[in-house]
C-alpha cells in the first residue's frame, strides 16, 4: 500500500549554529529561510550539516521554534497563529529579542522578521528621542540649535 | 549591548529601517530628533510605512463582470516601481451587478498580474471629485456618498475603511476631495464660502486634524465650481472650469495661474488631475 502521508517523504537537514550546537529538522521547516533555501540549492549534499554562522545555538533552537509552527499553519486558524506569534515574542526578553531580529534578518524568514521588529517599533512608539537614544545607546549628534529646529518642523509630534 | 541604533552599530541599515518603518506617523518625526542618522533614514522619500497585516493568498476566480481603471500606485520618486489596480463589480451575465468586487493589481516588479475578491458594499466612482490617492503604500477613494474613505493595502490585498473626522459636515453645499499632503492623507471640504483642509497626521490611530480654514470670498464667484487638484505646504492649487488658481497659505493671497481663453475646450475637471503629479513636483 503506498504512504499518504508526506511526512515520510520530507528530508530532514541538520543546521548548525555559530557555537557548533547542529539540530535535525524537517526541511519544510528549514525553507522557511530564505537564506537556508539558496544554500541547500548549491549543496551536492545535502546530509553533511548546514552552517548557519552568525546565529547561536539558543538562538537558532527560537528561529526553529517558529519556524516547526508556522511550516504546519493548516492545523492553526490565522487567528490561533497570530496569538501564538504575540506569545512567542513576549515571552522573550529583549537582549534575545534583539538577537533574534539579527538571525531573521541573517536568514531571511519574512514573517519572524515583520512579527520582531512590529514587536520592536511597538515597544518604541510611544517614547521620547532621549528615551530612545538611552534604550539603543544612541549618542545625540546635534547641537541644541539644530535639535530645537526639527522639533519646531514638527511640535505636534512632540506633544502627548 | 554596543550602539545599536547607529550605522555600522549592532543592527545592519535594513533592520533600523525596518523598525522604523513600522512606527506610527507621529513616532517618526519625533525619532527625527534622536540623531542625524536616523533623520536621514527616516526623511528619506522613499520611506513607507509597512502593513502590520500577514499576507492573503490570492483568491483564483474568474469573474465574467467588467473592470475598470481605479487607480495607479506609483511612488515618484521611483518610477522603476509601480501598481496598476482594475476593479469592478461581478455581474453575472443578465443581472445587475452583485457586490462581489474583483479586483486586479498589476506588479511592475514581477511583471504580473494577482487577481483578488472581497465583498463592497460602498461604491466608488472615477469622476473628477474622487480622485485616487496612494500614500502609505495603499490607495484610497471617497465613496460617493462621503461616507468614509475606502483602502486597498497593496502589500496584503486587504480593503479597508477609513472613517472622515466627525466635524465634517455633510450639509448642503458641502464638497470634499481627496488629496495628498506631504505623504499624509488629506480631504478638503469646500463650501459656499470656505475651504477646510484636513491632514490625517497619524495614520495607525486616524488621527484627522484641520490644519487650514481659507475664507473663499476672494473668489466668491468661482467658489461654486472649484476644486483642489494638489497642494503643498505653502499653496493649494485649485481648478474651475477654465482656471488654475492657486492660494497662497502664508500671504493669503489668490493667484489666477492659468486660464482656457478657447471657448471649446472641454472642462479642467476632466485633465487637471492628470497633471497633478507634475504640479506636485514643481514645489
Amino acid at each position: 500500500m503506498a504512504s499518504t502521508s508526506t511526512s515520510t517523504l520530507s528530508r530532514k537537514l541538520i543546521l548548525k549554529s555559530s557555537d557548533g550546537e547542529k539540530f535535525e529538522v524537517d526541511e519544510n521547516v528549514a525553507m522557511q529561510s530564505q537564506t537556508i533555501k539558496h544554500m541547500i540549492e548549491d549543496l551536492d549534499d545535502i546530509n553533511s550539516p548546514i552552517p548557519v554562522s552568525i546565529v547561536t545555538g539558543t538562538i537558532l533552537s527560537k528561529v526553529i521554534e517558529y519556524c516547526k509552527k508556522h511550516a504546519t499553519e493548516d492545523s492553526d486558524s490565522d487567528e490561533q497563529l497570530k496569538q501564538w506569534d504575540k506569545e512567542y515574542a513576549n515571552n522573550m526578553d529583549l537582549n534575545t529579542l534583539y538577537y533574534l531580529l539579527l538571525a531573521a534578518n541573517y536568514m531571511e524568514i519574512k514573517g519572524l522578521l515583520e512579527l520582531i521588529t512590529q514587536c520592536v517599533a511597538d515597544m518604541i512608539k510611544g517614547k521620547s528621542p532621549e528615551e530612545i537614544r538611552a534604550h539603543f545607546n544612541i549618542k545625540n549628534d546635534f547641537t541644541p540649535q539644530e535639535e530645537a529646529n526639527i522639533r519646531n518642523e514638527n511640535p505636534w509630534a512632540f506633544e502627548n | 549591548m554596543n550602539s545599536i541604533g547607529s550605522r555600522n552599530g549592532f543592527f545592519p541599515d535594513e533592520v533600523i529601517l525596518q523598525i522604523l518603518s513600522r512606527l506610527p506617523i507621529k513616532s517618526v518625526f519625533r525619532f527625527r530628533a534622536v540623531c542625524k542618522y536616523w533623520y536621514q533614514l527616516l526623511s528619506e522619500r522613499e520611506y513607507k510605512l509597512l502593513p502590520k497585516c500577514r499576507e492573503r493568498p490570492v483568491t483564483s476566480f474568474y469573474p465574467d463582470g467588467e473592470a475598470t481603471l481605479v487607480g495607479i500606485a506609483c511612488d515618484l520618486y521611483d518610477t522603476r516601481k509601480f501598481s496598476v489596480v482594475l476593479a469592478g463589480y461581478h455581474r453575472p451575465f443578465g443581472y445587475s451587478p452583485t457586490k462581489t468586487f474583483i479586483c486586479m493589481v498589476y506588479n511592475s516588479e514581477i511583471n504580473q498580474w494577482r487577481k483578488f475578491v472581497t465583498l463592497q458594499e460602498e461604491h466608488f466612482t472615477q469622476m473628477n471629485r474622487n480622485q485616487v490617492v496612494f500614500v502609505n503604500g495603499m490607495l484610497h477613494w471617497l465613496t460617493v456618498s462621503y461616507s468614509c474613505i475606502i483602502v486597498l493595502d497593496l502589500e496584503t490585498d486587504v480593503w479597508r475603511k477609513i472613517y472622515l473626522p466627525d466635524e465634517m459636515s455633510y450639509g448642503k453645499g458641502n464638497r470634499m476631495y481627496l488629496l495628498e499632503s506631504y505623504g499624509c492623507l488629506s480631504v478638503v471640504q469646500i463650501s459656499d464660502a470656505s475651504m477646510d483642509v484636513w491632514v490625517m497626521e497619524d495614520y495607525e490611530k486616524q488621527l484627522w486634524r484641520r490644519v487650514d480654514r481659507v475664507s473663499l470670498r476672494c473668489i466668491r464667484g468661482l467658489a461654486p465650481g472649484v476644486f483642489p487638484i494638489s497642494q503643498t505646504g505653502d499653496c493649494v492649487f485649485l481648478a474651475t472650469h477654465k482656471q488654475v488658481l492657486v492660494y497662497n497659505r502664508s500671504t493669503a493671497v489668490w493667484k489666477e495661474m492659468y486660464s482656457v481663453k478657447s471657448n471649446s475646450t472641454l472642462p479642467l475637471w476632466f485633465s487637471a488631475y492628470a497633471f497633478r503629479s507634475t504640479i506636485y513636483s514643481f514645489h
